[in-house]
């Protein structure tokens, strides 16, 4: 099964350096936002497997990232979910791995970094294509 | 004498880091910086002469990060204290840090563009 990606970032960077570690991992990246409501928006349009979202993006429409995924998490409960953050916190990555994330991966992130969030990847989209 | 010390305007690592993805990505990711940084910090500048909080806010932690990705130390530090000066309403704090960042973000531009030659050539 190869899995639809939404990038939901406010940097341009940080979307390009995504997408080509998704695409790396076999993802299919099938839409991009900037903000936290767009991001849900295009969520309920595109209807994503997976979705990365950056923590700490300015709000928009008065929608933060954790808003965006309680309420995509709600439409979709198996939803796959890697929070990307540039705060290396515990407290803060248990808080989201709680919401129900995958992985709390944190920038900037190389293929080292992200190999860990690979292998979950994997495992859990060959899961679902068995 | 003690030598005083410097930071890279860039991050050799970093940089190596992002070239070890392949060659299209680290092109892009510059071409980025020269096309958006310039309009970035040219909308600061007129945030700043409007007073336009969430502006100000905005344009400096899209400058943080777009430092952040190539590991442009001085650049990111020197955005992410405007940003939290932003965030704290100290617009006239962000406006004295504001010529040393625009410098910084001039002196990045001229050091990518250099790293830009090398995979070019």
């Amino acid at each position: 099964m190869i899995a639809r990606a939404l990038i939901i970032d406010d940097s341009a960077f940080m979307r390009r350096i995504i997408r080509h570690h998704l695409t790396k991992s076999g993802c299919k990246v099938i839409g991009e936002a900037e903000n936290a409501a767009q991001g849900l928006r295009m969520f309920h349009e595109l209807k994503p497997d997976l979705i990365t979202l950056d923590v700490m993006m300015p709000e928009a429409e008065g929608m933060d990232s954790l808003c965006a995924l309680r309420e995509m998490r709600a439409a979709l409960p198996d939803l796959t979910a890697i929070m990307v953050s540039a705060v290396p916190f515990d407290k803060i990555r248990d808080s989201y791995l709680k919401e129900g994330a995958l992985a709390y991966i944190v920038k900037p992130f190389t293929q080292f970094s992200f190999e860990p969030v690979r292998q979950k990847l994997l495992r859990v989209f060959r899961q679902n294509a068995a | 004498m003690v030598e005083p010390l410097t930071i890279a305007v860039i991050d050799a690592q970093t940089v190596a880091d992002l070239r070890d993805e392949g060659d299209d990505l680290l092109i892009d990711l510059i071409d980025l910086f020269v096309s958006e940084t310039p309009e970035r910090t040219r909308v600061l500048a007129a945030a700043l002469a409007a007073g336009e909080r969430e502006q100000i806010e905005r344009t400096t932690h899209s400058l943080k990060s777009t430092a952040a990705t190539f590991g442009a130390e001085a650049m990111r530090a020197l955005a992410a204290e405007a940003e939290m000066a932003a965030r704290a309403g100290q617009f006239e704090r962000v406006a004295d840090l504001f010529p040393t960042l625009q410098r910084e973000a001039d002196q990045v531009h001229e050091a990518l563009a250099a790293e830009r030659g090398k995979i070019v050539s």
